[in-house]
């Protein structure tokens, strides 16, 4: 209900009417999965380097109809971001500019699900670019791996639940590919969330 | 680009990086939980699954026949006629690539290798496939390098030459090719690249040779194993190779030679044998013998050519053997037989020596035994070891005159027993190897016609194809300590099949392929099965060399209990196959001869 009103609300705030399809009702057993790489940590400070988002269709992760976008960032790259994605200034410098790769991005995912690892993070970043633009947020249904997990494996007798993402690679008994590479974190989070919807248990 | 793909495993190890991209665009992942299932019978298949993760197992009915797990691909068969036949159902949880069917048989299309993964029918699968050289034998067994082989000196001109004069160098120098320098480039100008000129109407004194010479050469270093060499050339499709030594070229090697300098290597033993005076001197033939061996299998000639250019040799290296041991006055009267394999002429390496002598009613010159025993003996010191099971001519059991052997074989099929009927294989592949060949035919034709029509003694000598009939094969093939006995599960079924449908066919040959092609003449075997067997027992039989080999390497007596996690997943696969052709086979023999109460 709240939700509804705050879609409303959202909807009628939207500046641009282009990205109107955001509102429509998504199409069932369809969502997205998504990962960016950052210029830092700091949801408040950091620019996007690259997004990729992969649609989740029953069981199959589409990589086939994926998304990769690189972007040529506003801020500088903090240096100690670099060891772990790996991306240089010169890896990014013939990127996008932010409005025209979230532009691709919202076309992408139209109203679908969005699926993701500490999503959060990922949505406070783009959303900080989308507010002051089209003077919304992302009005997706927002689907967190980590909560899923935790939901699923918390109890009385074991409150604490290890949500990093080794320990539930390892517990879930999943393959790992290469880390901080946006494609393939989002084609994790997937198969993360298809093994905790899918599986028997 | 992020790789999904595990580009290491048969049958995408044989793609091209462009190959691989495009399969990898198209291709999707897709989680299927335990219990759910991936293919049904007579469902529609539009893609390929490879497995990341979890196993799936496969179902004919309600037999579980196949166990599959990382790395794994499905279903290659169903993916070609667009129909599943077999169930896949999921047994714990399954990570899979989908790749569709669209891209694969594209790929198919334009890699023969990776389509040759996904034949139907095992005879082209096995054919195409078991040549490629497997996995470390390069490396280890070939001891011959390019500076051996006869390298040919290579003809330069200068850069301002005409095509004319290359010609005319050709000519002269009576090579095929020659190299011009142009600056620092160096430039390769062969009859072939003349020929297409001429047809192009260019004309040959005022094209400098230099422009039309090739630059990007293929060279290969002069301490590269001459397997390298074939193997460059042939996937090259070229006829000649530079030689380079320091980065200098200092020959060429055709393709002509190398052939002639592999082939030349048995004309080697063949000429030794001949001219061998003493025993002592057939050592060196009989050494030399196993190295070609090592070089011919290590070049991947296929195990049936192979058997048979041993086969001769060894038969040469016994019938010189015998001029130098047995009295002249016995040559003309006596008949030294090759049982067993060797008399099918399936021996590669030597597992043992098993041997009769015939002696005509007549003879009457001097005694044999001492030339008999000092003939094994000598036979085993050139390294075929003296047969447990003492079938040696040395032994009266296996030296007799002919009437006397004529009476052992009436004895023989009159109380078929065990032990008879063993000993009656042994007689069903003998081959005449030394001295008077004519007093074979008639104890053969005795054997012949004492089985015709006997379906009790032929059903008793069928009978072991079924006592040692196999596990299910998935346990053994994934079992995690279980090995497999080659010749138990492969090779025997598929060997003694083929004797016991060849004798109640009336059929007197001997090797294997003859057997088959005569039952599938006397329509005994479906051109298929024939086909099939035919390929299945060369890839069984390769595989026993390989693992003889080895295992010569390490000075181990030879073995057929094969491994199969040692095996690729290809191997693994071809594998399956085979033993699923001596399956066909053993139902066929148990059918015939009414085994199915054993």
């Amino acid at each position: 209900m709240l939700a509804a009103l705050h879609r409303t609300l959202q909807r009628r705030r939207l500046r641009d009417p282009r990205f109107a399809t955001l509102f429509d009702p998504p199409a069932p057993g369809e969502c997205v999965s998504l990962d960016c790489e950052t210029t830092s940590l700091d949801p408040r400070s950091a620019g996007l380097l690259t997004i990729a988002a992969v649609p989740v269709r029953g069981r199959r992760i589409v990589l086939s109809e994926k998304l990769e976008l690189t972007l040529r960032p506003e801020t500088a790259i903090d240096p100690a971001t670099v060891a772990v994605h790996r991306l240089r200034e010169q890896d990014v410098a013939g990127g996008l500019p932010v409005r025209d790769a979230l532009a691709q991005l919202l076309d992408f995912i139209g109203s679908r699900p969005l699926i993701g690892y500490y999503l959060e993070f990922d949505l406070a970043v783009i959303n900080r670019q989308l507010k002051p633009w089209l003077g919304i947020t992302l009005p997706n249904r927002q689907i967190d791996v980590s909560r899923l997990y935790y939901d699923r494996h918390v109890s009385a007798y074991r409150p604490d639940v290890d949500l990093s993402l080794d320990a539930m690679l390892d517990t879930l008994k999943l393959p790992r590919w290469p880390r901080h590479d946006a494609l393939a974190d989002a084609a994790t989070a997937a198969l993360i969330y298809l093994k905790l919807t899918e599986s028997r248990r | 680009m992020t790789q999904f793909f595990n580009d290491r495993h048969p049958p995408f190890d044989c793609l091209s990086p462009a190959e691989l991209a495009r399969l990898q665009a198209s291709a999707d992942i897709e989680f299927h939980p335990a219990g759910s299932v991936l293919i049904e019978p007579g469902a529609t298949v539009d893609a390929l699954f490879v497995l990341i993760k979890g196993v799936i197992d496969e179902y004919d009915g309600s037999e579980l026949v196949a166990s599959y797990r990382e790395h794994d691909n499905l279903d290659g068969r169903a993916l070609v006629t667009g129909t599943g036949s077999h169930r896949y159902r999921v047994h714990e949880d399954a990570i899979v690539h989908r790749i569709p069917r669209d891209a694969v048989l594209a790929l198919m299309h334009a890699n023969p290798l990776f389509g040759a993964w996904f034949y139907q029918d095992v005879a082209r699968r096995l054919a195409a496939l078991a040549q490629q050289p497997m996995q470390g034998e390069l490396q280890s067994l070939v001891t011959a390098r390019v500076a051996d082989a006869p390298l040919r000196q290579p003809v330069w001109l200068a850069a301002d030459a005409s095509v004319l004069d290359a010609a005319q160098a050709m000519k002269t120098s009576r090579s095929s090719s020659v190299l011009v320098r142009d600056g620092t480039r160096t430039g390769l100008f062969t009859q072939s690249d003349l020929r297409d000129l001429v047809i192009d109407g260019r004309d040959a004194a005022t094209t400098r040779v230099a422009d039309v010479a090739r630059h990007a050469l293929i060279t290969i270093d002069a301490d590269a194993h001459v397997a390298d060499a074939l193997l460059s050339l042939t996937r090259h499709t070229i006829q000649r190779l530079l030689v380079t030594q320091d980065g200098d070229i200092v020959g060429v090697l055709e393709q002509i030679d190398l052939l002639a300098y592999f082939s030349n290597h048995s004309y080697l033993v063949a000429a030794q044998i001949e001219r061998a005076g003493s025993i002592e001197a057939l050592a060196p033939a009989a050494a030399r013998l196993r190295t070609l061996i090592r070089l011919l299998h290590a070049q991947g000639m296929h195990t049936r050519l192979i058997a048979s250019l041993v086969t001769e040799l060894n038969a040469q290296l016994q019938r010189q053997l015998f001029a130098l041991l047995f009295p002249p006055e016995s040559h003309a009267h006596v008949c030294v037989l090759a049982l067993g394999s060797q008399g099918r002429g399936e021996q590669i390496l030597p597992t043992d020596q098993d041997n009769a002598l015939i002696i005509a009613d007549d003879y009457g010159g001097p005694l044999l035994e001492d030339a008999s025993a000092r003939y094994n003996a000598a036979l085993a010191d050139l390294g075929y070891p003296r047969c447990p099971g003492e079938v040696m001519l040395c032994n009266p059991h296996w030296q007799q005159r002919q009437a006397d052997f004529s009476r052992r074989l009436d004895q023989l099929v009159a109380t078929p027993d065990g032990e008879a009927m063993l000993e009656l294989a042994m007689w069903l592949d003998a081959t005449p190897v030394a001295g008077n060949a004519t007093l074979w035919p008639p104890l053969q034709q005795q054997i012949g016609a004492l089985c015709h029509g006997n379906d009790a003694l032929l059903s008793r000598l069928a009978l072991p194809i079924v006592q040692f009939a196999t596990p299910p094969l998935f346990s053994r093939l994934f079992g995690k300590t279980d090995r497999i006995d080659l010749k138990k599960a492969g090779i025997f079924p598929v060997v003694h099949g083929l004797r016991v449908l060849a004798l109640q066919s009336g059929i007197v040959a001997t090797g294997s392929l003859q057997r088959i092609d005569a039952l599938v003449v006397r329509r005994v075997l479906t051109t298929d099965l024939g086909r099939d067997a035919a390929e299945a027992l060369a890839f069984l039989q390769r595989l026993q060399l390989r693992l003889g080999l080895e295992r010569q390497l390490q000075h181990e007596p030879a073995s057929n209990l094969l491994t199969p996690q040692a095996l690729t997943q290809l191997e693994r696969e071809l594998l399956k196959d085979a033993l699923g052709v001596a399956g066909r086979l053993r139902q066929l023999v148990q059918h015939r001869f009414h085994l199915q109460q054993f």
